[in-house]
């Protein structure tokens, strides 16, 4: 009894004290405001205000590959060993200034950038700079099982295990202070685009062993430290989240006074709020929209041919999906057409295979399914499919470039599947609820898709259907076929482009035969900002980049600038 | 007095250990592991909850834990957050009672003048104008009002902003949680340019609140004020000469008051409701939005905590306004709930 | 011989009756009843009278504005949403769900309302203070809790926004019968209809019940427009009825994502509910001071 006593005491009234005191307050404040003169002068403080879809799961790209995850950090907060140039694809220094491939192509040697600083942020406050450690130390958590870090947060490093990273990797040394050497067990043609990739970002080794220190190592992933342009402030979920500039970034790029995420969930309110001047840019504008975007000369549209691909996935490990027949006999009763009429309104192109036609492996001959309802109810019947068969289609819940309205899309399949008289059911959840329980294969049949991370090929087929990808939630179909991973894994120890290309034409036939996923379709990429903003860029590699980006005071008189900007179609290496 | 005082306090304590006892019923009909429900996600070290969570307590021992974290200000933690729910609330409910309160204030201070106005004139054309118009008001769903307000004064007009209760760009200390209150309290620049971005955030939210509470007000106080002008001693004051300005102040104010306290009270659980959808429409960072999305995401403790609150909350309210007008006209009925 | 005639004969209008007639002086009232009807024949017979299903997607014709806008066709009159479905048909559709299930849930709510108020209202002591004290919880607790407690513990749908909406307006009836009956208990034509031998069943049932029909039709008007309201705002939060079902909150809430291109798609089905609640607003209202014009003459 005394203890719970002790606990009252000890219970801070002072906040709701506060509290009480200010409610009367608030209410005089209220009364009064309509005494205050509206002649305000001043501006905002400074910065820029993104709108973002919804919530990052962690403050670290390397244990997610949603973009979500990735537009907060990978470019913000984080800088890798190599960048791709935006423009042109090319590999670029990054931490690393310079690197060497041998001649085998298994030993890779890079020399690391000096005097680059980590953040220095509330909680914590580096005292030396980046260097061979670090790297070491970020590439061992996903890499080294035994690895201290290796567990924490249940992480599961779902981009490098899809590729079977970990056991492509034979060995990472430290030759000096500046100087690492990675060995390869075969030769593999993505590597050192996979090193770009959003994922493979840089932490801090000292800010990890002081977290192991003070025993909170979960706290890596949510209170990040890196070397990149922004440094973590704030995060409120559902809210916002509040980046300030890293001061002495590496990088001599101006930067805003303070970049702001402003979570908000539905498309149409993102518009609504760019329109306000609420928010600078948004991100995945609907498609619906965007001639409304174009034709408002505050509002600026760029776009670019988008590096993905929105597909529908049978989950081959529940029957009866695991026969081809069905599956088949499923794809031939939707129109991809009308789906690019209603859900991407044109803006997409039909996709034949997992990758676009902007790709060099991209081959023109594919056998594509046709819409074919009769022929569907036909095979349904072989498969011993019963009319009235009952099934779930997973609709995710936010919206992707490569699937703008996954509800809309899914109510259109069902009532296609239901014209061969299959009663589909819509289901969906909170979006990391709807990724865990994908996880685990409770769906019948998803929506979704992918966008490509680097400009990489391999980077759509590994990913997606690779036996590997299971464990790590990117093959949404479960699909394994050793037969197929044998052929992608061939790919990737060649070099020369035309002869992969070969390969790829195979597993494209053979995914047509399968059907583990139907590819619906490839959208293009759409970036919208207020026209004040300067220095922001698609990203056709990956996520977004706010470094060089600020805004200008606004003039009086309207800049005459075209509205839409197209970007360079060039955007394959 | 006191007698009236006791009961009331009695009737509240009451209700809220009744309150309490949902709240940790609740746990048991959630789906998932009730312990699971009750905590949160995390393994907490604190005393309470170490009981709760050991194999040996009964269900009466684990609720008397529960009552004890509870008044620690330990009520477990978010699933989705995975932040103490105690911290998450103390931010979130300030920004829920600012917007109350200036919705209710606004339609208190037009509702009841307008009432008596329409009630003096009753039937009259005044009358009749305020009260067709007060019912075209209070027939509005009062979340395509929101959207109303939204798509003419925000987009078409771009008068006002649409979400959120403070431009982004302002950085203001968390002081009490009272929009306003912080920024005068705060040390930044440009405090002036940030009340009035404040206000401006403040407007539609407010409105779309106090319109249909507005509505409300107006009609029970004008019935009120209807009915004692019929009454036997306004007929009596008249015919003895007493000037109009005397019989107003003297008898119909004070007497067409009281019924309306009550009303108040009545309709402060509909007022939470609509608060709470207007929050999720504008985004208004409160306890409303914050509660449902924490259904859309399943996080049951933070559903627990949220519910036991914003019912404390009310219940509080609700009896205070209760005893009050129990106090001041001790010849009302109790709990004269139902009567619009 | 007594002659038949002896008094003038007088025409006592039954007092259901007499408050048609005070209602029919109202012209606003009996103009509300009139929109009421009207959607009550949209909501029965709308279905059959409309050429296309609501779930229908004619995915050549999306987002076709109006018939009376520049772009508009004539074969889908208040245009179409973005899958396609036509508004008209899902009007009418949305009413039937909407009001059909609002006027479901009033009736069970007055249903069990009564019961328990009659309970509560004859008995005294522990028992009638614990059922008061129960429900004074409920009512203090705001609909959107209730809704989302239930939908916590049974999912969403529309029958648990149902429930939720039920489980707040049962309260409202019983408070209003239990005060009702206690006021009458008092009365003597109920001690005559006691002493009589007429147990409490039959008092309630012959006695009581015939005079607060009346009071419960004015009150179940205005829990119909409060259904009506909650069930909308539950369907707009995805936490009562779900897409799929043409509800008209759903509908306001799907129309959100195409605003800027199509607002009729949250303006029509916004206004349908408005004018819904206001013609069931301004029938009660009409109601009512029939009801008391009349108690007063």
């Amino acid at each position: 009894m005394s203890e719970l006593a002790n606990r009252l005491i000890s219970f801070n009234y002072t906040a709701s004290l506060r509290l009480l005191v200010s409610l009367f307050v608030a209410l005089s404040v209220a009364l009064l405001t309509g005494c205050t003169d509206s002649s305000i002068s001043g501006t905002a403080p400074a910065g820029v205000i993104y709108c973002s879809e919804s919530n990052p799961s962690y403050f670290n790209p390397q244990l997610d590959t949603s973009s979500t995850t990735a537009d907060v950090n990978a470019h913000q907060i984080y800088s890798r060993l190599l960048e791709f140039d935006p423009n042109t694809g090319r590999i670029q220094p990054g931490l690393a200034s310079s690197w060497l491939v041998s001649d085998d192509g298994l030993t890779y040697t890079f020399q690391l950038r000096r005097n680059v600083k980590f953040h220095q942020t509330e909680y914590f406050t580096p005292s030396r700079n980046f260097n061979a450690d670090d790297v070491i130390f970020s590439f061992q958590r996903w890499l080294n099982d035994d690895h201290p870090y290796h567990d924490v947060n249940d992480a599961t490093y779902p981009y490098f295990s899809s590729l079977n990273l970990a056991h492509t990797i034979a060995s990472i040394d430290r030759i000096n202070g500046y100087r690492i050497e990675i060995k390869l067990f075969e030769r593999d043609s993505s590597f050192l685009a996979n090193l770009a990739t959003d994922f493979a970002v840089i932490l801090s080794q000292q800010y990890g062993e002081y977290l192991m220190v003070t025993k909170q190592p979960e706290r890596i992933d949510f209170y990040p430290i890196g070397t990149g342009p922004f440094r973590f402030d704030e995060y409120q979920k559902n809210q916002f989240i509040r980046l300030l500039p890293h001061l002495q970034y590496w990088k001599n790029v101006p930067l805003t006074d303070q970049l702001i995420y402003d979570i908000t969930p539905s498309s149409s309110i993102r518009f609504a709020k760019l329109r306000t001047g609420e928010c600078d840019s948004i991100a995945y504008p609907s498609q619906a929209e965007i001639t409304i975007m174009q034709a408002d000369p505050n509002i600026v549209v760029q776009e670019a041919p988008g590096l993905n691909v929105g597909f529908w996935a049978f989950n081959t490990t529940k029957p009866p999906f695991d026969q081809a027949d069905v599956r088949r006999g499923l794809a031939l009763a939707i129109d991809k057409n009308s789906i690019l009429d209603a859900v991407y309104f044109n803006s997409a192109s039909r996709a034949r295979s997992l990758i676009p036609p902007s790709s060099w492996a991209y081959n023109n001959d594919i056998k594509e399914i046709n819409y074919n309802p009769m022929r569907a109810r036909e095979l349904l019947d072989k498969a011993g499919i019963a009319k009235g068969f009952k099934m779930t289609i997973w609709a995710m819940p936010v919206v992707r470039a490569y699937n703008p309205d996954a509800q809309r899309m899914a109510q259109l399949i069902k009532s296609y599947l239901a014209a061969v008289d299959i009663d589909a059911t819509i289901v969906t959840y909170d979006w990391n609820t709807f990724r865990d329980k994908l996880n685990q294969g409770e769906h019948d049949s998803v929506l979704i898709g992918w966008s490509a991370d680097n400009g990489d090929p391999d980077n759509f087929y590994r990913p997606l259907l690779s036996c590997d990808a299971i464990p790590s939630g990117t093959n949404r179909a479960m699909w394994c076929n050793p037969e197929f991973d044998a052929l992608v894994n061939s790919a990737i120890k060649i070099s020369n482009e035309d002869k992969r290309a070969i390969l790829y034409a195979k597993a494209n036939n053979m995914i047509a035969k399968e059907i583990p996923l139907l590819p619906i379709a490839h959208a293009k990429r759409y970036q919208v900002k207020n026209a004040e903003l300067q220095g922001l860029s698609i990203n056709p590699y990956g996520s977004i980049r706010f470094e060089g980006v600020t805004k200008t005071v606004p003039s009086p008189t309207p800049s005459m600038t075209s509205s839409a900007v197209v970007v360079s179609d060039e955007v394959r290496p | 007095m006191i007698r009236t005082l006791i009961r009331y306090f009695n009737l509240t304590f009451l209700t809220l250990l009744i309150l309490v006892m949902l709240s940790f019923g609740l746990a048991y009909f959630f789906p998932g592991d009730p312990i699971t429900n009750l905590m949160g996600a995390n393994k907490l070290d604190s005393q309470p909850f170490l009981m709760l969570s050991s194999q040996q307590t009964n269900i009466f021992m684990q609720f008397w834990y529960y009552v004890q974290a509870l008044l620690a200000g330990e009520w477990g933690v978010s699933f989705a957050t995975g932040k103490p729910l105690y911290q998450d609330i103390m931010r979130l409910l300030p920004a829920t009672l600012e917007l109350s309160i200036y919705a209710v204030t606004i339609a208190l201070i037009l509702g009841i003048p307008l009432g008596f106005l329409a009630g003096m004139n009753y039937h009259k054309k005044i009358d009749n104008i305020f009260m067709s118009s007060s019912m075209i008001m209070y027939s509005f769903p009062v979340f395509w009002l929101a959207l109303l307000l939204i798509l003419l004064i925000s987009l078409q007009a771009q008068w006002l902003p649409m979400s959120g209760r403070l431009s982004l760009l302002f950085n203001v200390p968390h002081y009490s949680g009272f929009i306003l209150v912080d920024i005068l309290v705060a040390d930044i620049e440009n405090k002036r340019f940030a009340f009035n971005n404040a206000v401006q955030h403040l407007i539609l939210p407010t409105l779309s609140v106090s319109f249909i509470a507005f509505a409300v007000f107006l009609r029970t106080t004008r019935r009120s004020v209807a009915d004692v002008l019929e009454t036997q001693y306004i007929k009596s004051a008249q015919t003895r000469g007493l000037p109009a300005k005397t019989i107003f102040f003297r008898h119909v104010l004070r007497n067409a008051l009281l019924p309306v306290l009550p009303i108040l009270a009545v309709q402060i659980s509909t007022l939470v409701t609509n608060v709470m959808i207007v929050e999720t429409i504008f985004s208004w960072p409160g306890i409303g939005d914050w509660l449902i999305q924490a259904i859309y995401e399943r996080d049951y403790p933070a559903i627990r905590t949220g519910m036991l609150l914003v019912s404390v909350v009310v219940v509080i309210i609700t009896m205070s306004l209760e005893c009050i007008s129990q106090l001041i006209d001790p010849t009302r009925d109790r709990f004269a709930y139902a009567r619009r | 011989m007594l002659d038949a005639n002896l008094y003038e004969e007088e025409l006592h209008p039954t007092p259901l009756g007499a408050t048609w007639r005070e209602f029919k002086q109202r012209h606003v009232a009996v103009f509300g009843l009139v929109i009421l009807t009207l959607f009550i024949i949209v909501a029965i017979a709308g279905p059959l009278l409309s050429p296309y299903a609501p779930t229908t997607q004619h995915t050549n014709t999306l987002l076709i504005p109006p018939a009376w806008d520049d772009n508009g066709s004539i074969l889908h009159v208040l245009g179409t949403d973005a899958l396609g479905r036509d508004m008209l048909t899902r009007l009418f559709y949305g009413t039937q769900v909407t009001l059909f299930s609002s006027i479901l849930t009033v009736f069970i709510a007055l249903g069990l309302g009564v019961a328990m108020g009659v309970v509560a209202g004859m008995s005294k002591g522990l028992r009638s203070s614990f059922i008061n004290h129960v429900l004074d919880i409920l009512m203090l607790t705001p609909t959107l809790l209730i809704a989302i407690i239930i939908v916590a513990i049974l999912g969403t749908g529309l029958t648990n926004a149902m429930l939720a909406i039920g489980l707040a307006l049962v309260p409202r009836f019983v408070h209003l019968t239990r005060d009702f009956v206690r006021e009458e208990m008092n009365k003597d034509y109920i001690k005559t209809a006691r002493l009589d031998g007429a147990n409490l069943t039959q008092v309630f049932l012959y006695n009581i019940l015939p005079n607060m029909v009346e009071l419960l039709i004015v009150q179940g008007t205005f829990a119909i427009s409060v259904a009506i309201l909650d069930i909308s705002a539950l369907g707009f939060l995805n936490l009562g009825a779900q897409t799929l079902m043409p509800e008209l909150g759903v509908m306001i809430a799907e129309g959100l994502s195409t605003v800027y291109i199509a607002p009729w798609n949250i303006l029509l089905p916004g206004l349908t509910i408005f004018l819904m609640v206001l013609s069931i607003n301004i029938v009660g209202d009409g109601l009512r001071s029939a009801l008391r014009n009349r108690l007063t003459h």
